[in-house]
């Protein structure tokens, strides 16, 4: 992996935090406040969540470009 | 075949052990899809409505910070800043710690409301109990990956141990980030 600068990934870090706390907010308001048919916007949230993680924090592209 | 050739052939140790990782997170994966699926099968929309949903956010809020944190540890080693990676490594167990201690409060309130004798109570205590197992090992991974580096500092071009926690400890981040609302919103 490249020499990472300081900033640029404190500042990722960051966004993906907040957008993953939006998303779960989110869900939670979903859930607390309609009745029915939360479970897609459910489903959609909890995909966008994990693929923020799995692709900035986990850096899943290393899989098919391992040179990363 | 020349030295070089050979080189590009053989794939480097780094590149096999992110394999191995992720290969093993894939097998993880099918554990946990057998869990969230026994859930619908069994109990299908229905949630107990004692289910402490404003605690599950928090500890869910808590894990996706240490996330944080174990990914500057990561990054902070990558750097070559071995304080940097101490501080956040030791953040990130801090955070896993208070993670269990969430989950330790809602058990005893789950032990009140829906033992494990009944069926929400079954697949509650299965699936929150898998995951925190999964929890505790990522904080001994850590805890290891963090004794070593006190003692062998990791270098920019050697902190694969550091790589491999994080991406568990991600992985278990990521497990919850479905059990959660599987479990305290659906419904």
């Amino acid at each position: 992996m490249a020499q990472p600068r300081r900033v640029t990934w404190t500042r990722l870090g960051i966004i993906v935090f907040i957008g993953g706390t939006i998303s779960n907010l989110a869900e939670f308001a979903l859930a607390v406040t309609v009745q029915t048919g939360v479970m897609l916007p459910l489903i959609v949230l909890m995909a966008i969540d994990a693929a923020m993680i799995a692709y900035f924090f986990m850096h899943i592209t290393q899989l098919w470009h391992p040179e990363e | 075949m020349t030295t070089t050739a050979l080189a590009h052939a053989i794939p480097s140790r780094l590149r096999i052990n992110r394999l191995g990782l992720w290969l093993f997170i894939i097998s993880e994966c099918f554990l946990f899809a057998a869990l969230l699926s026994s859930r619908y099968f069994i109990l299908g929309l229905y949630r107990a409505p004692e289910l402490n949903q404003p605690l599950g956010l928090a500890i869910t809020t808590i894990l996706l910070l240490s996330s944080l944190t174990a990914y500057s540890a990561e990054m902070s080693a990558a750097a070559g800043n071995q304080a940097g990676f101490r501080r956040y490594l030791l953040a990130t167990l801090g955070l896993g710690v208070l993670f269990l201690v969430g989950v330790g409060v809602e058990w005893s309130e789950a032990f009140h409301f829906f033992p494990p004798q009944t069926a929400f109570g079954t697949l509650f205590f299965s699936m929150t109990g898998v995951h925190a197992f999964h929890v505790v090992s990522g904080l001994l991974v850590l805890l290891l990956v963090y004794v070593h580096g006190r003692r062998h500092p990791y270098s920019a071009t050697s902190y694969w141990p550091v790589e491999g926690g994080a991406k568990y400890w991600h992985f278990v981040d990521v497990a919850w980030v479905f059990i959660y609302p599987t479990l305290y919103l659906v419904g």
